[in-house]
């Protein structure tokens, strides 16, 4: 018997992807001036920051984690790579890693503190997310900064028609996929996830691998930090706050079990996608941010409901459960 | 197989002369693919001991399961005391007189004993609250324990919260008791009053089914034996009339012959061992040597709690040990999983659903998880060399499944098992461990294991196996080690190496055993520590510290005025305060919380308006207490009905009624009629009366939750969910109380806000959610539901506040706030698990 390798392959999580097809398909019917070139062009780049910050949060989730820093981590890093250069274009690479390197510190933090400290992750990335606005707060004393040119000018060039900022973002969702799925490590970190004492006993460090997912998390919100600066420029100083509830739907969506365990990846990238269209659609029908709301929070229950309704379908055929005594 | 010498004796109920106490017909049950339960027939009558005996898995706990309502049939009826029971109905089987002392206590780990007996006890039996104590302690008193009634249960060693199950059931007087494996955890004499009683209730009249797989004990106690295998009745025998090996044959059906794989020739005369350990100790084990060598199986065998799977777990690296290891030769380190992994010495779990499988993943992830650094170049896996890897043990081990990518939970108990000794073999160990190997295995599979594990034994590997089984032990050993109290006792091999020696090497080694002497009884200080008082404290101290030392820096603090508006701003976000506790006590939590008091203020905006009468005004007030119902019962209904998680349902109606309140009022608008808004400000000197309402009701709702019946179920149902269930707890119901009332709690912090801010601001009260989960988290609530205090949580709020306030004081720019509140939460919470976690695992 010939054994297939587990695929990265995006027929294994059908729902998302029908659903996302099926909105592009809609959005041609009522709404076409959405899918016209330009339109794309900028919907894009912001699907591209929603994807990172969703993987992120997939593989915090994936380690029975929960991430409420997300605002927090993205507006610092918006931060510090505006206000850091100082509009002066030869900081620009500096400030990234300063930015990079101060996120995936929160991260650790948040890490640290769920693993050894035992503190529960909604508690933990609470705590870090009212940190790093708070810090937010005092470095900008309130005032937005302003993105160096060349950061603005490349957030707006293009390589083969496609924005840099989403090839980039494209780029990092795909290495992570990879990781994940190909390498020695990413195998270890989805077993950690999805049975930690298990994983202890076959001798997989687990607490190493579930600060790593807070501190890659981090990392992840931290780009998309400064894609967002880069593309909005001047971006509001709390520019993450409206991530949040999003990339936990784009996880939902994407069928990761917020019990821990089966991370898609892939999956909360394209829930990611289908999320910022379907924004895209209720804005170009003239609808006000108030329906937008309820249309994500709709999206949401409608989202788990079909799951939670698949499963019971599921549990009918018999296919759960195991031999009691 | 022919039995000579039994006699199978007709069941009783054909003599017609008594009805049956409890009687069951037709029950069928299936778990997935597997048939637990086939049409059975099943019978106990007054007086009479039934013992019921199978093998794991044979189906004998879920036919008792089915017989109290714990679980639903897929077919068949129920009827106890002659009349018909519904199914799945635990409440019902209890009210029409059935007992059940379930393997797992059906107790509440957060509720202390006397909690626990007040929920559980139904009214006309239940003692008066304030005499439960010294009842309880008159029970208990028989056992010749002792268990404080006011302990948490979490914090009762399990054999002493098997005591408190007893006596819980016994206090029903039921007319059919159930006791399944009542003496796993009991010592000699726990097991001689057990036997007393239970002979003394059969007289009274009791019908009694005993489960249990100690043959020895069966024989002793009961009167008919009913055997159960694979699912279906085999027969029921007289218990005077049949051997102990005649039982045996019975619940194993086959004869032992056939069972095991031949031993192993292939072990040399001279040899060098593969596995040596010198003067091994560890917590429950001390000073064990062995060595063993290419080929051979060792059987660690002893009652349970001898240190046989410890001293296992040990070699593993599970457990602390000191001495030493030698692995080919080699000192190795076992300190960890990590390093004996390294030392190529490789464990199977006992339980293999938490400490084996990656339940949702692939059976292809599964057994290629210990192999990965093999099949990989530069840390990228080979999909080809591991793709043959698992191809190649799927077809050797003969694993049966859908194919390498189905998740492993669909598989059979066997296949399951077969897939984690494949993950083990793959890796090449030297020495594999394996913890009861054939439990939960159906009898076809078994052999198929046995055969896998000789064959690894035979390739050159050392096997280690602990098992409770000794006609296992004896049919796959070599040689087998019995422990007692820490050390082996015997060491027995060739012809020696029977069951019967096993067993008796066992037996006769612990009949000195005492009583848990280990326990250690909690200090009341520590009791103190890690309870739901001591968060609130530690609050009460931060805020006198912290207002001491503001007011040393600034001297306007210190003034009625600043008080007033703190306790203002605090009365609000009090309010939410318990209800977000209350959320939290079932182990929810409700995000939605600080929306709802901005969508109850701006529903309000549109009628409690200055031009507006009283009519208009009363119905302001109502539409808005409406609305924050609704709110809590859809919360309620997605989270019970629908079944999404509590996070996810309440941050959808978070999102949800933002965009409401946007869509009502899109900018701030509707000036609240002044009236309103100075009565609802109301204080007598500097104290807001909302104030001292929200204080009294904290008093009142910490009272409720542990005096009320409501309150119980509440912290039942957070602390554990399915035997909250089990003893009768309305889930439903409560879940919705609990949601229903964090709306109204809402509601009333949305007044408080609507006085604040006096107009209906679409945005405002967002902020809530957050500031309500830190403040409940600081008053020392647990997140995993069961434990909290309205008092300390209502303190958090004040903390909360106070630190909003005191950055002004102290001329610290805004930012401030967020991180000493971060800083503050982080170390609140790291702090109380500390303590709980130390006092925890007593």
């Amino acid at each position: 018997m010939r054994v297939r390798f587990p695929s990265i392959r995006p027929d294994r999580y059908p729902a998302i992807y029908a659903a996302t097809g099926a909105l592009f398909l809609v959005s041609y019917l009522i709404a076409p001036g959405s899918l016209s070139w330009t339109a794309l062009v900028s919907m894009l780049p912001f699907a591209g920051v929603l994807a990172l910050t969703a993987v992120g949060q997939t593989l915090v989730i994936q380690q029975r984690g929960l991430d409420l820093s997300v605002p927090g981590i993205v507006s610092l890093s918006a931060l510090i790579i505006t206000k850091y250069p100082g509009l002066d274009d030869r900081l620009i690479l500096e400030a990234m890693a300063l930015a990079i390197l101060a996120c995936a510190l929160a991260g650790l933090v948040s890490g640290l503190c769920v693993s050894l400290l035992s503190v529960t992750p909604l508690v933990a990335t609470l705590a870090v997310n009212a940190f790093a606005l708070g810090l937010v707060q005092w470095l900008s004393g309130g005032i937005p900064s302003t993105a160096a040119d060349a950061l603005s000018l490349w957030a707006l060039g293009t390589v083969a028609g496609l924005p840099n900022t989403l090839l980039v973002a494209i780029g990092i969702i795909a290495v992570t996929a990879f990781a994940l799925n190909r390498t020695v490590m990413g195998r270890r970190f989805e077993a950690a996830g999805a049975n930690p004492v298990a994983a202890h006993a076959v001798g997989i460090r687990v607490p190493f691998y579930t600060i790593a997912s807070y501190v890659i998390a981090a990392i992840l919100y931290a780009v998309a930090g400064i894609l967002l600066a880069a593309f909005l420029k001047t971006p509001g100083i709390f520019v993450g706050d409206t991530l949040l509830l999003p990339t936990v739907a784009a996880v939902v969506l994407g069928g990761t079990a917020l019990t821990g365990g089966v991370a898609n990846i892939v999956a909360s990238a394209i829930a990611a996608l289908f999320l910022t269209q379907l924004g895209q659609i209720v804005l170009s029908i003239g609808a006000p941010t108030s329906v937008q709301l309820l249309i994500q929070s709709a999206t949401i229950i409608i989202g788990m409901s079909l799951k939670s309704m698949a499963e019971g379908i599921g549990r009918m055929r018999g296919t759960k459960g195991g031999a009691r005594t | 197989m022919r039995l000579s010498g039994q006699r199978q004796i007709a069941p009783i109920n054909d003599s017609a002369s008594v009805p049956a106490a409890l009687s069951m017909h037709g029950v069928s049950k299936s778990f997935g693919s597997v048939r637990a339960l086939k049409a059975v027939d099943f019978a106990a009558y007054p007086g009479e001991i039934r013992a019921l005996v199978g093998e794991n898995g044979a189906g004998k706990s879920t036919l008792m399961a089915v017989a109290s309502g714990m679980l639903g049939p897929d077919e068949g009826s129920v009827t106890i005391g002659g009349s018909p029971v519904q199914t799945d109905n635990p409440t019902a089987a209890r009210d029409h007189g059935l007992g059940i002392v379930s393997q797992h206590p059906v107790l509440i780990p957060d509720l202390t004993v006397v909690e626990n007996l007040a929920l559980s006890l139904p009214r006309a039996i239940r003692p008066k609250r304030r005499d439960l104590p010294a009842w309880f302690r008159e029970q208990i008193r028989y056992w010749g324990a002792e268990i404080d009634p006011l302990a948490r249960v979490e914090d009762v060693p399990l054999a002493h919260q098997h005591l408190i199950e007893v006596v819980r059931v016994l206090a029903l007087s039921p007319k059919v008791l159930i006791l399944d494996e009542p003496t796993e955890h009991m010592n000699a004499s726990e097991v001689a009053r057990l036997f007393r009683k239970i002979r003394d209730l059969a007289a009274g009249g009791t019908a009694i089914v005993y489960i249990s797989h100690r043959i020895h004990e069966v024989k002793a106690i009961a009167d008919q034996v009913t055997v159960l295998r694979d699912g279906e009745i085999r027969g029921t025998f007289d218990a005077a009339s049949v051997t102990e090996k005649g039982i045996v044959d019975l619940v194993v059906g086959r004869t032992l012959a056939s069972a095991f794989p031949p031993k192993s020739v292939a072990i040399g005369r001279d040899y060098t061992p593969i596995f040596k350990t010198g003067g091994l100790s560890g917590k429950a084990f001390e000073d064990v040597s062995l060595s063993i060598r290419r080929g051979e199986i060792i059987g660690l065998a002893g009652i349970e709690g001898n240190g046989q799977r410890e001293f296992l777990r040990a070699l593993a690296g599970l457990e602390a040990s000191r001495g030493e290891v030698e692995v080919a030769g080699k000192t190795a380190r076992i300190d960890t999983p990590v390093a004996a992994g390294r030392a190529r010495i490789a464990y199977i779990s006992r339980d293999r659903q938490t400490e084996a499988l990656l339940r949702p993943l692939s059976v292809f992830k599964n057994i290629g998880l210990s192999s990965l650094a093999r099949n990989s170049t530069l840390g990228v896996v080979s999909s080809r060399r591991e793709g043959d890897l698992v191809a190649g043990s799927m077809a050797s081990l003969g694993i049966k499944a859908g194919g390498p990518e189905v998740p492993v939970s669909t598989l059979s108990g066997g296949n399951q098992q077969k897939v984690v000794i494949a993950r083990v073999l793959a890796n090449e160990p030297a020495v594999v461990l394996a913890d009861e190997p054939s439990q939960g295995v159906d009898a076809g599979a078994r052999l198929e294991i046995y055969q896998i594990l000789r064959a690894a034994a035979d390739q050159g590997r050392a096997v280690i196996i602990a098992s409770a089984d000794a006609i296992e032990l004896q049919g796959l050993c070599d040689r087998v080690l019995v422990f007692s109290r820490g050390r082996v006792v015997r060491d027995l091999a060739g012809d020696e190496l029977t069951e019967h020696n096993i067993t008796h090497a066992a037996l006769t080694a612990t009949t000195l055993r005492t009583q848990a002497s280990t326990r250690k009884q909690v200090s009341s200080l520590a009791r103190f520590l890690t309870g739901d008082f001591a968060p609130g404290l530690f609050l009460a101290f931060s805020m006198l510290v912290l207002a001491a030392y503001v007011a040393s820096v600034n001297p306007y603090y210190l003034t009625a005025g600043n008080f007033g508006n703190v306790l203002t701003l605090a009365t609000a976000l009090s309010f939410v305060v318990l209800g977000q506790l209350t959320v939290m006590l079932t182990a929810g939590i409700d995000l939605s919380l600080g929306p709802l008091t901005g969508f109850a203020v701006v529903v309000a905006s549109f009628f409690i308006l200055d031009d507006v009468g009283p009519a208009g005004i009363a119905l302001g007030f109502f539409l808005a207490l409406l609305a924050s119902l609704l709110v809590g019962t859809v919360n309620f209904a997605l989270i019970r009905w629908v079944g999404i998680v509590p996070v996810v349902a309440t941050l959808s109606t978070f999102m949800a009624l933002r965009g409401l309140s946007l869509f009502l009022r899109d900018i701030p608008g509707g000036l609240i009629n002044s009236s309103v808004t100075a009565a609802i400000g109301t204080r007598i000197g500097f104290v807001p009366v909302a104030f001292v309402i929200v204080i009294l009701l904290a008093i009142g709702m910490e009272w409720a939750t542990r005096r009320t019946r409501w309150g119980l179920s509440l912290r039942a149902v957070g602390s554990h969910m399915a035997n909250a269930r089990r003893i009768g707890v309305p889930v439903g119901a409560v879940l919705f109380s609990a949601y229903a009332i964090a709306a109204l709690f809402a509601y009333l912090g949305a007044l408080m806000l609507m006085a604040q801010i006096g107009i209906g601001d679409p945005t405002a009260g967002v902020d809530y959610t957050m500031m309500s989960v830190t403040a409940v988290v600081l008053g020392g609530a647990s997140l995993f539901g069961g434990r909290g205090s309205y008092v300390g949580a209502l303190l958090g709020a004040l903390l909360v506040q106070q630190v909003f306030n005191v950055t002004t004081f102290l001329k610290l720019p805004p930012a401030w706030q967020y991180l000493l509140l971060g800083a503050l939460t982080i170390s609140a919470v790291a702090l109380y698990s500390h303590f709980r976690r130390r006092t925890g695992h007593v």
